[in-house]
Formats: structure tokens, sequence, C-alpha cells
């Protein structure tokens, strides 16, 4: 063999893959950006609020201590960057351009690696005639369809609120990395073999994808002695890269090894690996192996393709994959969009979505019932919608992050503001991967600031004061502190103050409507204590109780009284064999007839509900009779 | 060729140095003076506050900034009583050198130091009143461990037990909940600081007692809980001999406040005492410490003749929980046989008072032993009234500890191994994170200021999420090797304790 010849050769497939580029170079931008725009209106039209979800629950600070902290474990850098961008999530614009301009690069770095596969003469079509070729099915160009794989893989785990960003900014450093391997010569490899340790550190375990790809590159398209040594140095490097989970945990410690093996914390889980992760990485190798396996034994370019064209091979794959991933989960981005409606104090939008679908979960319909009360609709209309007792009212504490961050809500709303303050400590706490939630901080810091706790409350802005988006708010709100009348005249805080328990007792998550009670009589003029109250009360079924607190209120006017509360009260007066002519209470006629025909018809048929159903589901009294307290069995498949 | 490359490293090493002072805004120069200044009566209120407070020789740097002032520079002179002298100014916050920190300290042991701040402001200077520093001439222990966790209610996120030198910042993790992830790390306690003998708990489903003994033996690890006991060990307290450790088993109720003044309590439903042999791997109890009352919070004495704790009458909870008050006990204990006496004398009658004591600890000269008091129950951490006392043993007097108290919760307190220093949590900064201070204690019995644990930034607890429960002095570095704990903790053996 001639030396000479092979020691070039490196050199010669590194241009002939630049040829290969070049010859794709006006396409493949084409196809990233296409790529990208369909990424963008996916995330911003179907599942924006699961990335609301995600930003909720990290405090990016810019701190040194938040960097030195955040980037000293294995994979903590790109932590570090995927939190940093995961700020942008707080607008659903910004975060769907966020997560299509780096899953579009991604794609883009991917086909360049697998450009590189290419040897020369892979390429003699003119770029307008591979265009049309490709248009119409009749080239397969390999290269393409993988390059998409880990973008629309990633896609897919991006369907998952759990998943976190930093896992694309590692899988971006580990293409490029990979790409960098590929680039240049045995000295070039050598050196970026050298700063594996701080790769390794810097992006976690998906190191080995670049070595591996790296490997794989050198081993299918490098031949003789240059193959010889360009494999043994990534071999070398494979090894090193091996041992660097167990070095790191000598040296640091207070990890399980395992987590030292992957490092990024690509879910909120972080203490579980990240199987399907790797999966995706083993894929793409071995996608790889066989696309230019298979390219060598049948040749390029004339590979026959039944389906109608190759754009149509990927766009196939991504909408069953992305639709897939969408699917599955549009049930949580229903519960992500009641929780950030509910967040953003935004009320009509929650009612509007439960008037096209009504919510079963409890947290959802907590939020719903939430905004009844705020748009004075509480006692008219809880029934329209379906209810699952208390839990769907004043949700229970349970360890879940999302749980208690919205249990929380109602109680803040109430004057509970040490049970607010709580169940944001918890959520927060809850977080498995020991972040802290802004949303939290915004509560903590509102309720030290309602309870007139004024340094802890500054130290909580303090710490809003270091972040990108709540800045603002939290140099707005720093002005309130020590200053009692300004929070007095706040038409939240001053309210929430106002109505805030002064009279101690324990809490009780099985005494919710006692808890009401007293509050209710510290503050008569607590129109929301009274309304969840009574609807505490309905939700129990405790149609005994019920007119004794309708009797308690002698603050607020109605128009009429509410249907909910005639139908409640027609029920207990009934049940005393008495005459409807002669109850106490203005009744409105139509209620009183419709609640006459219910009972006969629940009276005289069978098995009523089925005939009850279709004028009656949105009564008390359907509820009362055919709706199970406790959980329903939707909230238990949402249990995070 | 040579000459200019070292030239270039000079000078990039220069540009590294004026970029690192251009950032931090510092300047220390022993000439740098104040002219044309304004002179103040009154002195800076700085944060955190080290006015008058006694210090040891050794401490790390005493970083502060000016509280409730915005500035352009401030200028700091600090000038020993004896000798030595030198000044700095910053943009920022005060941060010293720590060579010319330790080297006036060492120089002024036993007297003061003195500092001046000046404050430009408005393109004016004004100069504050002075203020001292004294330097006490009692050493203090190589260093604090502690439990860094949230102060949250029932769900917790990382923890971990640190290490921290009093001679600078370096602080260590010896165990994080990281390392078995779903864990809880809490009780830790030494030998009369000496890390030798440790016992350290950790809560969850790999749960165990970390012990380590003065056998020799390395690293134990304990099962406590027998089917019959009420908990796991918890509370720990060494027996100066390093044969026993006293322990308090409990079962606990945690209950939330609805009103803004209380947040959490934290109540017994039951609890006893147990003292674990070291030696011979055996429990030991008595009657009189297992009864059906309240037992908690154990210590020996320095000559491990008695054993303090607090006992309080049973109460139905949550009915009647602010009538649990506990009182400071007295046990005798024969450190040979293992036999306890059989009386328990009430040292101090705090349900008389109408009040509760919790966490006695003796001094390890054996003349005072400090306890936190408050109004009802033995979780002082959670009640804003519970303050620091000092029982004096050779006349039996009581005394609040005013010097270092505050308006907000006192709680957890320890001696230093010479007994001159106390370190105790308080939440005084905000109400709700526990910050470790510490407190010179002199032969008489003279209690200083408190000075709070200094960090390399003033903001440093500002920015912080965590509290620091359960300070502990530590004469030397703590051997404690998260990988072997975590092994230790992942593999199902756990030793057995024989038996009563």
């Amino acid at each position: 063999m001639d030396v000479k010849k092979h020691l070039n050769e490196p050199l010669n497939v590194s241009c002939s893959a630049m040829a290969g580029s070049n010859l794709l170079s006006n396409l493949h931008y084409f196809y990233s950006f296409t790529f990208g725009v369909f990424t963008f209106l996916f995330v911003f039209k179907y599942i924006p609020h699961h990335f609301h979800y995600k930003e909720q629950f990290q405090l990016f600070i810019f701190t040194a201590d938040y960097f030195r902290e955040t980037c000293s474990t294995p994979g903590g850098l790109c932590n570090y960057i995927g939190r940093f961008f995961s700020q942008f999530f707080l607008h659903s614009w910004m975060s769907a351009l966020t997560v299509s301009f780096f899953l579009a690069a991604i794609q883009l770095i991917m086909l360049r690696v697998c450009l590189k596969f290419r040897s020369r003469g892979d390429n003699s079509s003119s770029t307008g005639r591979r265009f049309l070729l490709l248009m119409s099915g009749r080239i397969a160009d390999w290269e393409l369809y993988v390059s998409f794989l880990p973008s629309i893989g990633y896609l897919y785990f991006l369907c998952d609120e759990n998943t976190q960003f930093g896992g694309v900014v590692a899988l971006l450093f580990s293409l490029a990395y990979a790409l960098f391997l590929m680039g240049g010569d045995r000295g070039w490899t050598g050196c970026l073999l050298l700063t594996l340790p701080i790769l390794y550190f810097s992006i976690g375990g998906i190191v080995y994808l670049s070595l591996l790809l790296a490997l794989l590159y050198g081993f299918l398209t490098k031949e003789g002695k240059t193959r010889r040594w360009f494999c043994s140095f990534l071999v070398v490097g494979i090894l090193f890269a091996a041992a660097c989970p167990f070095i790191a945990k000598e040296m640091l410690k207070q990890y399980p090894l395992s987590r030292y093996f992957w490092g990024v914390d690509y879910v909120h889980f972080v203490a579980f690996p990240p199987f399907r992760f790797i999966c995706l990485w083993l894929l793409t190798l071995t996608v790889v192996l066989v696309g230019v396996c298979f390219c060598r034994i049948v040749g390029r370019g004339r590979l026959p393709v039944a389906v109608g064209g190759s754009l149509f091979i990927v766009m196939l794959i991504y909408v069953l994959v992305v639709k897939t991933g969408y699917v599955n989960n549009v049930s949580k981005e229903e519960l992500m969009a009641y929780d950030h409606y509910c967040r953003t104090k935004n009320w009509m939008a929650i009612i509007q979505m439960a008037d096209k679908k009504h919510p079963k979960s409890p947290m959802m319909v907590a939020c719903l019932n939430l905004a009844l009360y705020k748009m004075g609709e509480l006692p008219n209309r809880m029934f329209d919608y379906f209810q699952n007792g208390l839990e769907g009212l004043l949700p229970s504490f349970r360890r879940d992050f999302m749980i208690a961050t919205v249990a929380c809500e109602p109680y803040y709303y109430l004057g509970f503001t040490n049970t607010a303050q709580r169940l944001a400590m918890e959520g927060m706490e809850a977080l498995p991967d020991g972040q802290k939630s802004v949303r939290s901080i915004m509560r903590l810091a509102e309720t030290n600031l309602i309870g007139g706790r004024y340094e802890l409350a500054s130290k909580y802005l303090r710490l809003l004061e270091k972040t990108l988006f709540y800045r603002k708010w939290a140099c707005e709100t720093r002005e309130y502190l020590y200053n009692d009348a300004k929070i007095s005249a706040h038409p939240e805080w001053g309210m929430i103050r106002k109505f805030s328990t002064n009279e101690d007792f324990l809490f009780s998550e099985k005494e919710k409507d006692m808890m009401l009670g007293i509050l209710f009589r510290q503050h008569p003029d607590n129109r929301m204590a009274y309304e969840y109250l009574m609807a505490c009360t309905l939700l129990k079924k405790d149609v005994r109780l019920f007119p004794i607190y309708f009797g308690l209120n002698k603050n607020f006017v109605y128009q009429s009284i509410p249907k909910s509360y005639q139908e409640a009260l027609l029920y207990n007066w009934g049940l005393s064999g008495r005459s409807f002519d002669s109850i106490p209470y203005h009744i409105d006629e139509k209620i009183r007839k419709s609640v006459e025909n219910y009972a006969k018809i629940y009276t005289s048929m069978k098995e009523p509900e089925k005939y009850l159903e279709k004028d009656f589901s949105k009564s008390f009294l359907f509820y009362f009779h055919f709706r199970q307290l406790g959980k329903s069995t939707v909230e238990v498949s949402y249990q995070y | 060729m040579k000459r200019i490359k070292k030239c270039s490293f000079l000078l990039y090493g220069l540009l590294v140095v004026g970029f690192f002072n251009a950032c931090t805004g510092l300047r220390t120069d022993r000439e740098l003076r104040i002219v044309d200044c304004e002179l103040l009566s009154a002195r800076p209120l700085i944060f955190p506050d080290y006015t008058d407070v006694t210090v040891p020789s050794t401490i790390a740097p005493l970083n502060f900034r000016l509280a409730n002032r915005n500035y352009e520079m401030v200028h700091v002179n600090v000038k020993g009583g004896k000798s030595g002298e030198f000044s700095l100014q910053s943009a920022s916050e005060v941060r010293f050198h720590d060579k010319e920190w330790k080297k006036i300290l060492g120089e002024n042991v036993g007297d003061k130091i003195e500092l001046t701040l000046s404050v430009k402001s408005g393109g004016r200077w004004e100069q504050y009143s002075s203020f001292p520093i004294y330097i006490s001439s009692y050493p203090i222990d190589y260093g604090l461990t502690y439990r860094l966790v949230v102060p949250g209610y029932e769900v917790y996120s990382k923890m971990g037990i640190y290490e921290r030198e009093l001679s600078n910042f370096r602080e260590r993790a010896l165990i994080e909940n990281t390392v078995v992830p779903g864990s809880c790390i809490n009780c830790h306690a030494y030998n009369q600081c000496n890390p030798d003998n440790m016992s350290l708990h950790v809560r969850g489903v790999h749960g165990g007692t970390f012990l380590r003994g003065g056998s020799g033996k390395g690293l134990v690890l304990l099962d406590t809980k027998a089917p019959e006991s009420l908990s796991s060990f918890v509370y720990p307290y060494w027996h100066p001999s390093g044969r026993f450790v006293a322990y308090s088993v409990n079962k606990t109720l945690q209950m939330f406040h609805a009103a803004k003044d209380k947040l959490i309590e934290v109540l017994d439903l039951a609890s006893d005492i147990v003292v674990y042999d070291v030696r011979e791997n055996k429990s030991l109890s008595s009657s009189l410490l297992s009864s059906s009352d309240f037992e908690t919070f154990p210590s020996f004495s320095p000559d491990g003749r008695s054993l303090y704790f607090c006992r309080a009458s049973s109460q139905s909870v949550p009915e009647n929980y602010k009538q649990i008050r506990y009182n400071l006990c007295r046990i005798d204990f024969d450190p040979e046989s293992g036999v306890f006496g059989q009386h328990i004398d009430t040292l101090i009658n705090a349900d008389a008072l109408g009040k509760s004591i919790s966490f006695p600890r003796p001094s390890f000269d054996g003349r005072y032993i400090i306890y936190t008091l408050l109004d009802y129950g033995n979780f002082g951490i959670w009640h804003q009234e519970a303050d620091l006392y000092l029982l004096n043993l050779s006349d039996g007097s009581m005394r609040e500890l005013c010097e270092i108290n505050s308006p907000a919760a006192e709680s957890y307190h320890n001696w230093s191994s010479n007994s001159r220093w106390l370190v105790f949590g308080s939440r005084r900064i905000d109400g709700l994170y526990t910050h470790p201070y510490i407190v010179s204690v002199d032969e008489d019995g003279h209690v200083g200021k408190p000075f709070l644990l200094p960090q390399p930034s003033a903001d440093f607890y500002e920015d912080s999420f965590y509290s620091y429960n359960i300070p502990e002095f530590v004469t030397k570095p703590v051997s404690f090797d998260a990988n072997e704990a975590a092994n230790m903790l992942m593999a199902p053996g756990r030793m057995r304790i024989n038996g009563k």
C-alpha cells in the first residue's frame, strides 16, 4: 500500500464529505428551516403549557454561587445552559422559538455528522437534479432521514412535561464534539481527546455518543494506518471516558455512581436512569451504521423509494412521533393549561376551557371552581361542571410538586396564608431534582408580605431580583415592604391580609368546612370564605347543615338565591315531608319545578340515573345522588 | 523571543489581576487615607452586625456590608489595640484579605481592633464613629459541623451534613442525601467535640445509624429500630468515656398552625430514653426513663456520672398540646456497670413557671448547663419565644442569656471543647432561616456579644435557602467517607443491637 496515499486520505475523505455537503448545502438549510417551522408551530399550538409548566419549576438566578453550584457536577454546564434557556418558556412564542431553534440546530449538525460518512463519488448529480430526484422519491439520502432522528426523538421526549432542556443542550454539544473529532487529522483528534475530562464534566455521559460516532466514522471511512491510529485514539478516549464517572464518584462522592454516568438532568426525576434517552442515542448510532453499510452494499442513487418521497417519509415520521407524543399528553396539556391560567389569573380562559370540555381531575376542577368564584359564578354554576368532592375545591396536600402548587391557590385567595405558604414551600421542596421554583418563591414573597414578615419577604424578593423575567415584579413589590398602608390598598394583597385568619387553630385536612367556618366567623364579609363554605357543604352532601350555614350570610346580597343553594334548600325541606309551598326562602319557580320533576323520576324509576342524566346532570341533586365522593379514576392517572 | 513570551505572560497575569480587582471593586492599601470627610457621631449599621463582638484570634475574616445605605465607596481603617493597622476600600461590600486579617488578629490577642468606616456618597465622604472587635485569648476549635436543610414542613429536597473550618471559608459535605436518594440525614453528635466518636442517623428506606466508636472498629451501621421501640435512636449524646451514647426514642407528630405568628408544631406522642453501650452492643434503659411521661433530649455530665434530660407529663394531643411542659431532670448513671440511679432529680421545674425546657447541654468544664426555654413543647426552633438560659451548677442559679437572645427563636446550642465558646442557632435575621452564631463565655460566666459565622460574602445568608441545624464544634476534620457510607447504606446488612 502506498503510505503517502493513506496519509493523505483523511483530507481527501474530508474533502469528499465537504463536496457532499456542498451539493446539499442549498437543500439542508431548507429542510432544517422547514423542520424548525413545523416544530415552532407544534410547540406553540399544541403543547405551549408543557413549557410553562417546565418554566415555573426552576429558579435561574444570575449569581456566581448558582453557576458554581449548578456546574459542580458532571453535566452541570448543560444543566445551567438548559435552565438559562428554560427561562424563556415563560411565553409560548419564546418557548416555541427556543425549542425549534435548538432542535433544528441539532438536525443540522447531525446532518453534517452523517455527511462525513460519505466517501468520494457518492454525489454525482447537480443540486437541482438532486432536489428533483429527492422530491420524486428516486433517491434515498439516508443521511437526511437519519439527521432528523435525534431531533424528532427529542421533540417526542419534550412532550413529556418532566423532560428538562439541559439534555437538548447536551445533545447539541455532543454532536458538535463528534463533528470536531471527525474533522481533523491525528493531532487534532488527539488534542480534542485531551479535552475529554472537561467535556465529560460539561456534558456528562453523552460524550460516549460523540466518541462512538467518531469511532464509527474512523472505522468505516478511513483505511490502513490512518484508520488504526484514528481508531486507537478513540478507543483510548472511550476507555478514558468510561473511567471518568468512577473518578468523579471518587472525588465528588455525593451522588450514586450511576448518576455520574449520565450526569445531565434529562428529566426532573434525576434519581432514575434516563433509559429512553440512551435508547435514542443507541438508535441513532445503529441507524448511522446501517445507513452506511446499506449504501456500501446496494449503492447510492439507485434506491427506489416506495413512498412518495423522502420528505414525505420524514414528515410522516415527524407527524406520527410528535402526534403520538402529543396524544399521550393531551390530558396533561389541559391540566397544565388550567394551572397556567390559574397562575396568570386568566379566570375567563379557565371557564371557556371547561365549557368546551368538562374537567375531571380534581386539580383542574379546583382551578375551575376558583375561576368560577373569581367570576362570581361559583354558587350558580359549579354543578354545571363535573364535581369530584372536596378534592376539587380544596385539594389535599400530597408529596407532589404539582398538586401542592395547585392546591396552594385557593388557600391563598381565601386568606389561609400560612397554609398557602406551606403548600408553596412543600411544592418547591417536592421537586425531585432539588431545584427551586420561581412560582413558589413568588408566592412565598407574597404570603410573607401579607403576613407582615418583611425580612423574609425581602429575602425572596432579593432572589427574584436576580432573575431575568421576575426582576421587574420583585422591584415593584419591594416598594410594599414595611408599608402596611400600601399593602392594604393593594387590590389583592390588601384583601387577603384583611381576611387572613387571626385566630390560631391547627390545620386539619379532614375538617376543611370547620376551618372555612372559623375563617368566615372571623370575617363575615369574606365572600370567598362563605361561598367556599357553602360549596364545601354541598360537595360533602351535608344537606342538613346547609340551611344553617346558609343563614349565616348577613352581608352578601344575591339577585336571587343561587341555583345550587335553592336546590339544596328544597331538598332539605323535602326531606322533612313538608310541602315546598311552605318553604321560607324565595325559590325560583323554574327551579322548584325542576326539583319536583327530578324527585318524580328519581322515586318512580328503577335505575333513575340514566333518565336523569340528560336533563339534570347539571344540578346539585344529581351530584348528591350519583357522584361518589373521593378520588375520581382520572385523578390517579394524573398523579405525577 | 523568550523574553517576549515572558513579558506576555507577565502582562497577561497583570491583566487578570487587574480584571479581578476591578470586578471585586476592592483596593487594599496601608496608606489609604480619607481627607475632608464629615465626622458622624453614630456607629455604622453593618450586616452582619460585627460591632462589639468577641472573636477568636483564628476566625476567618468578618466580611460585611453597610446595611440600609447606598454608597459609591466604603473605606475601612482597621487598627489594632496593641499593634498593626491597615485600610481598604471597596465599591461594594467589605472583604478583608485573609493574610492581613489574620496578622492583625494574631498581634492583638487579648485586646481589640478598632474599625473606622468612611463612606463616599454623592461625592462626599462621611466617617462613622469607630467600633471595636475584641480578640479573645481563648482558642476555638477547628471547625463546625451542621446540617443544611431548607426550613420546610414535611417535604425536604437536598440536605446534608457539612463541615466548615472556622479559620477560613472552606466548607465540605460530609454526606448529602443525594448519595442515597430519598433519605433524610439528621442527628449527628461527637464526643465533646472529638469526631473520633461520632453518631449520625440516616432516615428512610435505606436508613440506619452510623457509629464510629472508640474501639477502633471504624464506621459501623446500626439498625436501632427494634420492633418494640418507639422509633430509631435520635438526639444522641456521647458519654465522655466514649463507651455509651444516650439517645431518645420518640413518636412525634407534626401539626400546622393557621394563624400567621406560628407555622409548625412538633410534639411528642411518646418518648423514652435509652443508652447504647458501644462496647457491648446493647441498649440500656430504666423504667424511670421509659415511663408514660415524655423523656427526651438526654445529655451526660462531663464526669459521666449523671444523665440530664427533659421530662414532661404526657398529655392528650392535639387537644392539650399547649400543656406539654418539660422540666430539666437528672438521674445518676454508673459508667462502670451501666446502671441508672433509683430516683430522678428535678433540677428546674419549668412546668411550675408555666414554661418548658429543651436541649440541655452541659459545659464540658462541668460548671453550666445551657438550655432553651419556651412556652410549651420541646421544639424551640418553631417557637419565636424560645430563648437560651444558663444554669449555674455550682449554685443552682439560672439566668436568661440576654446578651445573646433575640425576639426570634434561639434554639440548638453546644459548647466548644474548652467550654469558652458557644455555638447556637438563631432565626433573628428573617424569622425563618436558622443561622449559626458563636459567642464567647469567659471563666466567670460572662457572655460576650455573639457573631454570625463569617462567610466570604456578606450576602451569603440572604442568598441561601438553607437553615443551619445542630451546629456542633469539632476539634479536627471529621473522618467520614460518603462513598463508604453510601455503600453501607445500600447494602442490606445492619448491625443489630443485642437487646436490653
